[in-house]
This record gives C-alpha cells, sequence and structure tokens, in this order.
C-alpha cells in the first residue's frame, strides 16, 4: 500500500495551527517549530523529530567543540589504556537528574545495557557492541574495554545519552535527564514543553522554556515565524531562508547536519553491475548544481563522505566531475545496449531534495542513453523497498553520521559497512580496509586504511556521495547563541532572547 | 452537429466552447507556442521572475513555468475526460442493471453506491490512489469511482421510469434478452440526461485531478500537472509570485469553460429542465 505526503490538509490547518500558537518572545520561552512529529522522549530512536529535544533533556559523557576535539560533559576525564583497549572515564560529581537523584556509574551502565539491549532498538545499539565489557569501580568511575582500539568512542559518547537507571525505560510521556532542561509536558503532535532546569550542574539556562511546536508543514512554520508565533524554525532550504535573509528582523543561519545525500546503486541490477555504467551515472552527476539549488553558492560537493578536515580524506580521491560528454563515452564503452532503462526510488515525504535529485539526474542521463524511471513512494514503502527487501535500482538517499570519526560511518551505516552492504556491494579488500582503519588508535595506520578505502569508493561506485547537508535555520533577531551538536542538534543551554 | 449548433447558439455555451477549444488547442499545440520543453532545465535560469524569456518565470530546476502550464492542460482534460468516461460507464452499469433487475441487486447497487457517496470526493480519491499508488491511470480511476454514483443514481431512475414503457415490455415479449433490453433499449433513451451529467461532471474532475495532484498524489514528476505546479508554488511565492498565476489561471479558464458548456447543455438537453424552464 503506498501512501504519498498529504499537502492540503496540512495547509488547510496553517491558519488554525498560526493561531493556536501561543505569543513568542514576550516570556523568555523560545519556541521552535518543526513538522515532524516527536511521538514519545526516547533519546535513541535519534529521528529528526527528537533532535531538538535530546540535547535539553539528556546529557552524554562528552561532546565534540567546534574543532570536533571531545570535551567533558558527564565524564570530567578519560583515559585510554596504552594498548587502546581500556577507556577509564572518571564522572563529574554533584550531578543530579530532574528528578533529585544523583548522578552515579550505575546510570552510565543502565544506559548501557538499555542502548545494547535489541527489544530497545537503539539506532546506537551496533555501535556500543564495541565496548565488549563496562565496569563501574566506584560510583564516578567507569572502565570500557574493547575487543580492539576504538578510534570512534567519542562519535559512540556523542549519541550515547545518560538515562536514569532506575526509570523503567517507558519514555512515552515523560523523561529523567540530567540536561539543562526538564520536560513539563509532552503532546505528541502538538506541543512539548521542556522548562529550565534550575539545579543544572552547568548553571541553570537563560531560557524559562523551550517549546517544541508541531507544525503542519514548513510552510505553516515559515508563516508562524513570520508572523513571530514561533522563533525558530530549522531544517529548511535555501529557497526558504531567501526571504528571510533580506529581512533586518530575523537572523538566518547555518549549522552542521551530520547528514549526506548520496546516490545507492543496487549492484545486483545487471546493468550497474558494469562498472563502465556507475562510472557514467556518477560523471552525469551534476554534485555543484544541486549543491546550488539545495544549500546556495557556497555549498559543498562530495566525491568522498568526509568533511576535508576528515582523517580519512584524500584530495586525490575527491576527483569526481560532471562530463556529459564523458559520460556518454563511458557509457558506449561498456558494452551495454542502449539505452538502459534504470529506476530510481525516491520519496518526496521523506525529503523533497531525494526527488529533485531524481529529477536532474533523470535529465542528465537521458540525453547520454540512459532512461531513468522515477519511483517516487512514501516513507514507509521507501523503507520497505529500500532497507527491508532492497527491492530497487538506484536510490537517491542521504546517510548520517557524516562528518564524524570515519569508522563510524563505514563500520554502521547501511550504505558503507562491508557486511551485509545495501548495495550488494563485497569487496575483501573493502572489509579490511575498513577493519583496519578502526581498530587502531596509529594516526599513520588509520591513514593508510583510509586511503585504501578512498581508493576503492572513487574505483568502484557503488555509492556516490553527492553533497553534505547544511542545516539552514532562521530565528527571530531577538534570539541569540543557540548551539548546535557535531550532528546538528540543537542545543538551548546558553541561548537567550534579548528584550 | 444538431447538439453543437444548439450549444452554439446558447450565449454561454458559445463562450464555454471557445474558452474549452482555446485549452484544448494550447494542450494539442503546445510544442508549437513555447521554444522549451516540459521537461527542459536550462541551467542558470532557476527560480528567475518574469523576463521575456520566460514569461512567467522558472522553477527550482530552470524550467520555464509557461511552458510545463501549456503542458500541464494535457493532464487535466485527459484526466478530467477519461475519468468521467469511466466513472460514467461504470455507474451507469450499476444503475441501469440496479433498476432493470431490481430485488437485491438493486438495494446492494445502491447502498454500494451510497457507501462511496458517503466520502468526500477528494478523501475517497486519495483513499483509492493510497492503495493504487499515485500515477495518472491511478488517479483517473479513483475519480471515476468517485463519480460512479451520481452517473448510477441517475441511470437507475431512468431505468425504473423506462422499463415500465410499452417498448420495453413490447422487446421482453419478443423473447430480448436481458442484456439486450437494457443495452439496446433502455441505455440509448438514457443518453441524453447521461450526457448532461458528463458535462456537469467534467468540471468537477479536472478540479479533483488538481486536488490530488496539489497533495502528491497525481501525476507524479517530471509530468507537469496544474495541481503539482500549485503545489510547488506555495514554496516559492515569496521569490516568484508568478509562480501560481497561470497554472490557477489555466484552471479558472478550463473550468468556467467546461460549466458553461454544462449550463449550456442542460438547457438544451436535459428535458426536466427544458419543462421546468417552460413553466
Amino acid at each position: 500500500m503506498t501512501k504519498l505526503s498529504f499537502r492540503l490538509l496540512p495547509s488547510l490547518t496553517a491558519a488554525a495551527f498560526v493561531a493556536a500558537a501561543g505569543t513568542a518572545l514576550a516570556d523568555n520561552v523560545l519556541r521552535l517549530g518543526q513538522t515532524a512529529t516527536l511521538p514519545n522522549l526516547d533519546p535513541f530512536v535519534l529521528a529528526p523529530a527528537y533532535e531538538p529535544m535530546v540535547n535539553n533533556v539528556y546529557d552524554t559523557l562528552t561532546r565534540y567543540d567546534g574543532n570536533m576535539s571531545p570535551e567533558p560533559r558527564l565524564a570530567e576525564s578519560w583515559e585510554f589504556s596504552d594498548d587502546g583497549l581500556t577507556l577509564t572515564l572518571k564522572l563529574r560529581e554533584g550531578v543530579a537528574f530532574h528528578s533529585g537523584k544523583a548522578f552515579t556509574s550505575a546510570d552510565v551502565r543502565a544506559s548501557f545495557d538499555y542502548v545494547v539491549n535489541p527489544d530497545n532498538g537503539a539506532l546506537i545499539r551496533g555501535f556500543a557492541q564495541r565496548i565488549t565489557a563496562l565496569e563501574t569501580p566506584d560510583d564516578h568511575a567507569v572502565v570500557m574495554t574493547f575487543e580492539a582500539p576504538f578510534p570512534g568512542v567519542f562519535d559512540l559518547f556523542e549519541l550515547f545519552y545518560i538515562i536514569d537507571g532506575e526509570s523503567s525505560g517507558d519514555f512515552g510521556q515523560t523523561a529523567n535527564g540530567t540536561g539543562p532542561f526538564t520536560v513539563a509536558s509532552h503532546e505528541p503532535g502538538t506541543l512539548t514543553r521542556l522548562d529550565r532546569n534550575a539545579g543544572y550542574w552547568n548553571g541553570a539556562p537563560s531560557l524559562e522554556a523551550v517549546e517544541i511546536v508541531t507544525a503542519p508543514n514548513q510552510q505553516a512554520a515559515l508563516l508562524s515565524l513570520r508572523s513571530g508565533e514561533l522563533d525558530l524554525v530549522t531544517e529548511l532550504g535555501w529557497v526558504d531562508v531567501l526571504p528571510f535573509s533580506r529581512d533586518g528582523d530575523f537572523v538566518t543561519g547555518s549549522a552542521p547536519s551530520g547528514v549526506a545525500h548520496d546516490l545507492s546503486l543496487n549492484l545486483k541490477v545487471p546493468a550497474l553491475q558494469n562498472p563502465k555504467v556507475r562510472e557514467a551515472i556518477d560523471l552525469a552527476l551534476d554534485r555543484e548544481r544541486i549543491a546550488k539549488l539545495f544549500f546556495g553558492s557556497d555549498a559543498k560537493t562530495w566525491c568522498l563522505p568526509y568533511h576535508p578536515n576528515s582523517i580519512a580524506y584524500f584530495e586525490e580521491y575527491d576527483n569526481c566531475e560532471f562530463d556529459l560528454g564523458k559520460a556518454k563515452a563511458a557509457l558506449e564503452a561498456s558494452g551495454e545496449s542502449l539505452p538502459i532503462e534504470l529506476k530510481i526510488l525516491t520519496s518526496t515525504e521523506i525529503r523533497t531534495e531525494y526527488t529533485t535529485i531524481a529529477e536532474i539526474l533523470q535529465a542528465d542521463l537521458q540525453p547520454i542513453g540512459i532512461n531513468l524511471t522515477i519511483e517516487n513512494v512514501d516513507a514507509v514503502g521507501y523503507r520497505s523497498t529500500y532497507v527491508d527487501r532492497r527491492d530497487y535500482e538506484i536510490a537517491s538517499h542521504a546517510f548520517g553520521r557524516a562528518g564524524k570519526d570515519p569508522s563510524a560511518l563505514l563500520e554502521t551505516t547501511v550504505v558503507f559497512r562491508p557486511d551485509g552492504n545495501i548495495t550488494g556491494y563485497e569487496n575483501p579488500a573493502y572489509s579490511e580496509a575498513v577493519k583496519a582503519g578502526g581498530s587502531t588508535p596509529v594516526l599513520e595506520e588509520r591513514r593508510a586504511a583510509y586511503r585504501e578505502v578512498a581508493r576503492i569508493f572513487r574505483e568502484d561506485r557503488f555509492i556516490l556521495p553527492i553533497i553534505p547537508r547544511v542545516r539552514l535555520f532562521v530565528s527571530q533577531d531577538e534570539v541569540s547563541s543557540v548551539g548546535w551538536s557535531a550532528d546538528g542538534f540543537a542545543i538551548f543551554e546558553n541561548a537567550e532572547i534579548s528584550e | 452537429m444538431e447538439g453543437f449548433v444548439a450549444l452554439w447558439m446558447h450565449r454561454g455555451g458559445r463562450v464555454g466552447i471557445l474558452l474549452l477549444a482555446l485549452a484544448i488547442l494550447v494542450a494539442v499545440f503546445a510544442p508549437l507556442l513555447t521554444p522549451y520543453g516540459p521537461h527542459e532545465q536550462i541551467r542558470g535560469h532557476e527560480l528567475m521572475g518574469m523576463s521575456w524569456e520566460h514569461p512567467f518565470g522558472t522553477d527550482l530546476l530552470g524550467r520555464d513555468i509557461y511552458t510545463r502550464t501549456l503542458y500541464g492542460a494535457r493532464v487535466s482534460l485527459i484526466a478530467g475526460s477519461l475519468s468521467v468516461l469511466l466513472g460514467a460507464v461504470l455507474g451507469t452499469f450499476m444503475g441501469i442493471t440496479a433498476g432493470y433487475l431490481g430485488s437485491w441487486i438493486d438495494a446492494a447497487m445502491m447502498r454500494l453506491a451510497d457507501a462511496i457517496s458517503a466520502f468526500p470526493a477528494i478523501l475517497l480519491g486519495a483513499a483509492v490512489v493510497a492503495v493504487l499508488g499515485p500515477g495518472f491511470m491511478q488517479v483517473a480511476i479513483a475519480i471515476a469511482i468517485a463519480q460512479s454514483p451520481q452517473f448510477a443514481r441517475l441511470a437507475r431512475a431512468i431505468t425504473l421510469v423506462e422499463s415500465k414503457q410499452e417498448y420495453v415490455e413490447a422487446a421482453e415479449a419478443m423473447g430480448a434478452s436481458r442484456t439486450r433490453v437494457m443495452v439496446k433499449h433502455l441505455l440509448p433513451n438514457a443518453m441524453g440526461p447521461l450526457v448532461v451529467q458528463c458535462s456537469l461532471s467534467v468540471g468537477i474532475a479536472i478540479l479533483l485531478e488538481t486536488g490530488l495532484s496539489f497533495l502528491g498524489l497525481g501525476v507524479q514528476p517530471p509530468t507537469p500537472s496544474w495541481g503539482q505546479m500549485l503545489a510547488d508554488a506555495l514554496r516559492f511565492i515569496e521569490i516568484i509570485p508568478a509562480y501560481a498565476v497561470l497554472p490557477g489561471l489555466a484552471l479558472t479558464v478550463v473550468l468556467v469553460g467546461v460549466n458553461l458548456i454544462a449550463d449550456a447543455m442542460r438547457d438544451k438537453l436535459d428535458p426536466q429542465h427544458v419543462a421546468q424552464k417552460g413553466a
């Protein structure tokens, strides 16, 4: 059963939504509008709807700063053993959960047990299983043991939210974290109110409260922002931000998002098993145009799935180009009979950009001899076709964990992991290089392994990275100091609303 | 030809014919009216405002809005006509069968029609497309199902009257099969009001198709449709106000044309309406 996004109904309710939203700014309450519904307060689902909530209700052991260096949060300090197989963390004292209960190492243990329990469906479960043992020698010390050195451990910590060890694990309506805000009320699909945690270990936030308001659609949210009913709207496209950038009453900006667009090429499809066909598609992929359309002229393009400051980035392999002449030549050299008929899976419901990329590619491939049919399905259909059945030919997709340690990206995402790769790609050399890069703390060894990975990426082209997403946002000009995690999750700890 | 002349003599009908003819000509000769293709993406021309080159601007992918509006007429007109045709065939079959055979068949057919009518057309259309998947034919089928009860009720009412007529009894007495009676005798006598109903339904069908496409349930990218363009225009209306103007105007012209023709046909062909007017 297929169901596409309903655009009219949200539009019709937009006026009601605007009327229903409260008056922003006057009461030192920051109102953030988002279209995704926050169904519960589980910190380990990590879907887009949860992003404004998690870092404000919960805390992590460490958090990356702007230079991607881990800074202390609930862990005050840490030390690796010489062989890199043990990590000892000293926990912060004097931290309390919202319930008043003191935070101890038992809560870290309980959070770990919750994450690795398959029944709880935590997204970071696979990653957390790199920790083979977790001991709590005293209330403020945790010792983690790994089977092999785990250089991506701080990536794990970035998403490893500490929950109350005595909680039932029912995050339906309540949450007991140690974060700067407490959950005052939670009405799924309407509003979640977070009140200032006056006893926060890092000092009480300036804001009295944060309200996460569910908007019927992006246009309704922007309308509310313009009318002053909302203070902040995120996850916008360049064209959404453009009218606000010319208006002095608003501030526009960008944050990292940790997500990047890609094309996944299913190697079970006969035509796509031909490397020359994959090369032709790569050459016909106009990354610069896509980047400019989505995020403006400053947007970056990616041939490798990393930022240039990553240890896995190698300029010599960041060498993709858009050249339809070369693409046509590659296709003619492929030996395939032309035109080749292929389908591209997309879902406007998940991201409109998926379909825009498909339309751009379709227009560029058609003249060189590939007829691309767009299959636009709903979010459920997309997941079922792409992830569960893997019954796609080309998929317009986006992967997470971009911009963090390459081991997290390469070992845990469905598009890059060597075992059970979603494209059907199998290559022992790739598996070995990924494993080697993620199992040693020695930088030179890691660089050597990731150089091999980069070479394989550009040679085999089973995944074609396109652009890193930028989290564009607009806020009222009175709003300042909103922070962003490495994944682009909003942090309101230091946010302020000026008079 | 006689019918056309009668419509042409009707003032409203004449205007309607001219407007609809304009829309049909635009749809058929679209390639001659624009230098661009409907899917042609012009690099560097993305989201351009009004200019001589692009009188109504371009969309996010640099496609000419004027061109896509012209080609969008094809989708609206074909989807509108096809869905009404399908709905008329389905509804007429239901109505004549129910009216002539009576008994439990009548009850079953009419309850089915009642059940379909119970849902707002746009909601029913969305539900059907949710099952069948989005696409041109799926939308046509969805609209046809939504419209079939009107044809079923009309056909049944006519059949109930006509089946008592002597010519039907004569045919039955001569051993004509039920199917023959329905197809050869009852159907031709129901055609006049059914044609009027068709003309009334086309406008609604076009509007439904636009609504479903607006919701993202209609024809899929990159095929242009007015509903889809209006939905896209929502996002860009601050940057290119003209984006919504042309598809909206085109839709208005077609709907006014179709409704004027429908009114004229009802004035000329529907015996009940003619009788009321005469009285």
